[in-house]
């Protein structure tokens, strides 16, 4: 993979999971002290990641436990991200559209996109790349005013515990997409450029604080977006928070073809034909249960981050387990 | 042939058009009045017309106003939407106005409804009509001011003369302040005299109730305590000699000690009129103005902070400031004693340095 395509790809990845999801959860838990926990959360990232890519030299055999655990860990982040992008599409977008007119198209792409391969998935990323990171600049352009810097303060409001609990949620968010990149073939720069995708989230994350306040961050469902709403660009372009959350979008769309690919590349080769409706079901799954039931919504926005770290745990232990087994 | 029948898939799934309009079958909304009255909200939407006016005459017909009552503020909605033959666009709302009713009773259930709402921008302006119901204050068309949220906004955002007595608050930094523990909210309100709308003061908010005014006077003091007005005019006519300065750049710093608040102000400013024999090319002369100047301010901020005190209203961020240094709540700010210093420094004469004789 080459540095530029690394880049942009893993650009995209770091983001994916901090819409609706890990923005809202860690402004409620930390309000003023969510960009420590951002810092702090980037540097346990970065070790893991350097964990990982030193533990990914030395162990690189698979077991069918290992294929068992990442194919069901991908599984969950497909069915995540699907339900993200449709709450996402159907809350600002899409308000009165059906959600399975928005999602129907979404499993069509990412088939096309999984039968051309991850070469194909990281070209897309490195020519979207541009574009969203010129949306990027204009959103710190069109917001560095609406700063209010008095809402950082007083710094370290909450526990010790709490600021430590947020930085271990916020590396799990932030990592986890880069988990999806374990089968394919990345260079070692892999942690550097996970810093340069977590500068993006936490500048995210000081804008959400600054523009919003800790108070009115912490109730909203997509601070994100809400904060993209004050952007005024040479006071007369206004109402862009729509042109520039395509972005957003970008990130779930990418991450799932990922995952997709992984999820296509699990599968013995005698059912690779049951990728297309593999990805119809579980898109399914996400409108007609997920969607329509709060309690599971609620469970999973609450739970997320130690589902998705006890799915790490269960990835890595179980290529330990063949290890001590080989052994 | 595949990609035929992709292109041809990807044409009506992926170009929005489920959920597409054209502009003139959307009633854009630009104001709301929101009264209360016998348990029931009574809604006026004010609508852009975005037909053609026929000749100048007509200015009035640049909009046009649907009513709706409810038991809940989504009810009043529904009930205006029900007259609207178009679909409701609420992106370009400029203004809210809450009746005084609305903004004592039901604040909280307006808060909810638009910060919950997804339709509505948040960065609209709210206000308070005061001494006038809300209806009456939106529906106040005239030749100059045919739409009447635009007019407010104008008087709010855009007069810079008016900068000592608006407050430029959207409702998003307002629910911000009502939320907070350590702040009290306030808010524009607007009053009329036959067909002029204008500034009148502030509403303030303690506990997502209206707790009091401040008048033009009074808000003028305080957006000068809070550094946010250029043109706040300080008179002197208790002498024979009539004085006035403007204070164009203002700073408060609270302090805590043991013995209780300190204020100290620091105000930049430049003489605007005087009779006084001055030689303004003598540095004894704005020293003389400014010993002159300073005990009126303080007397003026000790009156608004008795006021503020009395009320229980924490407008200088006392409790906020208490907080942010100390990481503590500071409940009973109003029982501790406050101290007062202001300075004044006179560095602009204007363009004579002599008074005419």
């Amino acid at each position: 993979m080459t540095n530029s395509k690394q880049i942009a790809i893993t650009y995209f990845l770091g983001r994916a999971l901090f819409i609706g999801f890990g923005f809202s959860l860690l402004c409620k838990m930390l309000q003023e002290s969510v960009w420590v926990s951002a810092l702090i959360g980037t540097v346990i990232g970065f070790l893991f990641l350097l964990f990982l890519q030193k533990y990914k030299e030395k162990h690189h055999d698979e077991t069918i436990l290992s294929k068992i655990a990442f194919f069901l860990f991908n599984l969950f982040i497909f069915i995540e991200l699907g339900f993200i992008l449709t709450t996402f599409c159907s809350s600002f977008y899409l308000v009165k559209s059906p959600t399975w007119y928005i999602i129907l198209p979404i499993p069509f792409i990412i088939y096309t996109l999984t039968r051309k391969g991850v070469q194909t998935v990281l070209k897309v990323a490195e020519s979207l790349f541009l574009g969203s990171l010129i949306l990027y600049v204009l959103v710190i352009f069109g917001l560095f005013k609406e700063i209010n810097f008095s809402h950082f303060t007083p710094i370290l409001t909450k526990s010790l515990k709490d600021i430590l609990l947020g930085s271990c949620y916020f590396a799990i968010y932030s990592i986890t997409p880069f988990l999806l990149l374990w089968k394919v073939n990345t260079n070692k720069n892999l942690a550097k450029m996970y810093l340069f995708s977590m500068l993006g989230i936490i500048l995210i994350a000081v804008f959400i604080l600054g523009v919003l306040g800790p108070n009115l961050a912490k109730i909203y469902r997509f601070p994100e977006y809400m904060t993209l709403k004050k952007i005024k660009l040479f006071n007369f372009i206004e109402k862009v928070e729509n042109i520039i959350s395509i972005s957003s979008l970008l990130d779930l769309f990418l991450t799932m073809a990922i995952c997709g690919i992984n999820l296509k590349d699990l599968l013995p080769d005698k059912n690779k034909k049951i990728v297309y409706p593999l990805f119809l079901g579980l898109l399914a799954l996400v409108i007609y249960y997920f969607s329509i039931h709060y309690e599971k919504q609620l469970f999973i926005y609450t739970y997320l981050p130690l589902i998705l770290g006890g799915g790490i745990i269960i990835c890595i232990l179980t290529s330990l387990i063949h290890k001590k087994r080989k052994h | 042939m595949k990609k035929l029948w992709v292109i041809i898939f990807l044409t009506f799934f992926l170009t929005g058009c489920f959920d597409y309009q054209e502009l003139n079958t959307r009633a854009i909304i630009s104001g709301i009045a929101i009264d209360y009255e016998n348990e029931e909200y009574l809604l006026n939407l004010e609508i852009l017309n975005n037909k053609k006016s026929e000749g100048e005459e007509n200015a009035s017909a640049k909009t046009y106003y649907v009513e709706g009552t409810g038991q809940t503020i989504s009810e009043a909605f529904s009930n205006c939407h029900l007259k609207i033959a178009k679909e409701p666009y609420y992106a370009h709302l400029k203004v809210v106005i809450l009746s005084e009713s609305t903004a004592n009773e039901k604040l909280k259930e307006v808060v909810d409804y638009f910060i919950r709402e997804p339709s509505v921008r948040n960065i609209f302006l709210p206000v308070v009509s005061k001494n006038a119901a809300a209806k009456e204050i939106l529906e106040n068309t005239s030749k100059e001011n045919p739409v009447v949220s635009t007019a407010i906004q104008n008087l709010i955002l855009d007069n810079k003369a008016n900068d000592t007595v608006s407050v430029l608050k959207d409702f998003e930094v307002f629910t911000e302040e009502l939320i907070n523990p350590y702040l009290d909210g306030y808010i524009n309100t607007i009053s009329r005299e036959e067909d002029t709308l204008y500034l009148a003061g502030i509403a303030v908010f303690k506990n997502m109730k209206l707790a009091t005014y401040l008048d033009e006077e009074e808000t003028s003091l305080l957006n000068v305590l809070k550094g946010q007005t250029k043109n706040y005019v300080l008179n002197n006519n208790q002498s024979d000699n009539v004085t006035a300065i403007g204070l164009y750049d203002n700073s408060l710093n609270l302090s805590f000690t043991e013995k209780g608040l300190v204020f100290k102000t620091k105000h930049q400013a430049s003489l605007l009129e005087t009779t006084y024999s001055l030689d303004l090319r003598k540095k004894e002369s704005y020293e003389q103005l400014q010993r002159e100047f300073e005990p009126i301010l303080k007397d003026k901020i000790a009156a608004l902070l008795q006021k503020l005190v009395a009320k229980q209203i924490d407008l200088l961020e006392i409790q906020n400031t208490y907080y942010k240094k100390y990481k503590k709540t500071l409940d009973n700010w109003y029982t501790l004693k406050a101290d007062i210093e202001t300075t004044i420094t006179l560095n602009k004469n204007g363009l004579t340095f002599e008074v005419i004789q």
